[in-house]
């Protein structure tokens, strides 16, 4: 192995978190938005709308969620206004690697004492998206066929 | 009779439109099904009865797993996903009971 490989997997060994995969590095999917520049977005909120400047967009397990500066995270599909469409990830999609950081990660968060009830937190958003991602890749599966159209 | 050949860029272009059509179709339905069930936005106090539906969900499979002397790899997954769920299970009930203390 030559030695920026090295460095590369410890890297990503000391920092599980960059195995959530930012935008910009999804093969299958270019989407134009959001502009790297700094964007103020609205969204839907429990209280109605609501706006927040977008520090970060990063991949989860089934769809994209914009972390704000202020720390609050809004999955892709609560965003108001004109943009493209959601984009999601097929469960096929994820890798042992990749679930097991996110499995621990949650685990982390709940030894913690954090509360997945706290509105647009990143537990809450990490745990709607385990759920969703876990009931594609178990129930569904035995379920259905594959569909030839995720393929 | 001459033939016009579609540059190679052109076809590239028709061909990631076509797919990308498909892609986002299938997505579609994923987003009616999980909004079915109720997974896209988890209401705040159905967390703790998501989480056992998950388990469900993952003990089936288990269990259908188990009896097979193949698919180690993803019985072990499953084992490991169905450990974190529990966690959380167990997370969830301390934070109700705290919750209701208050």
């Amino acid at each position: 192995m030559s030695p920026v490989n090295r460095n590369q997997k410890s890297v990503t060994k000391a920092t599980p978190t960059l195995l959530m995969r930012p935008t910009e590095k999804r093969p299958d999917v270019h989407p134009k938005w959001p502009s790297e520049e700094a964007q103020v977005i609205n969204f839907t909120s429990r209280g109605g709308s609501a706006t927040g400047v977008v520090k970060e967009v990063r991949w989860g397990l089934v769809w994209r969620d914009f972390i704000l500066e202020d720390g609050r995270v809004i999955p892709e599909y609560k965003i108001l206004g004109e943009h493209e469409s959601p984009v999601w990830r097929k469960p096929q999609d994820i890798g042992q690697d990749e679930r097991e950081a996110w499995e621990r990660r949650l685990a982390s968060m709940a030894d913690a004492g954090l509360d997945p009830r706290d509105e647009e937190q990143p537990f809450r958003a990490e745990l709607n998206q385990y759920l969703a991602y876990t009931y594609l890749r178990f129930k569904e599966a035995r379920n259905k066929p594959p569909d030839p159209k995720w393929t | 009779m001459k033939i016009r050949m579609i540059p190679s860029e052109v076809r590239e272009e028709a061909e990631r439109y076509i797919m990308g059509k498909a892609y986002q179709s299938g997505k579609q339905q994923v987003w009616s099904l999980l909004s079915e069930v109720g997974l896209v936005d988890i209401p705040t106090d159905e967390f703790s009865e998501r989480v056992k539906e998950a388990k469900k969900a993952v003990m089936d499979r288990l269990g259908e797993l188990l009896e097979s002397t193949t698919d180690i790899e993803e019985r072990d997954s499953a084992a490991y996903s169905l450990a974190t769920l529990k966690k959380l299970e167990t997370a969830l009930q301390r934070k109700g009971t705290s919750r209701t203390a208050d």
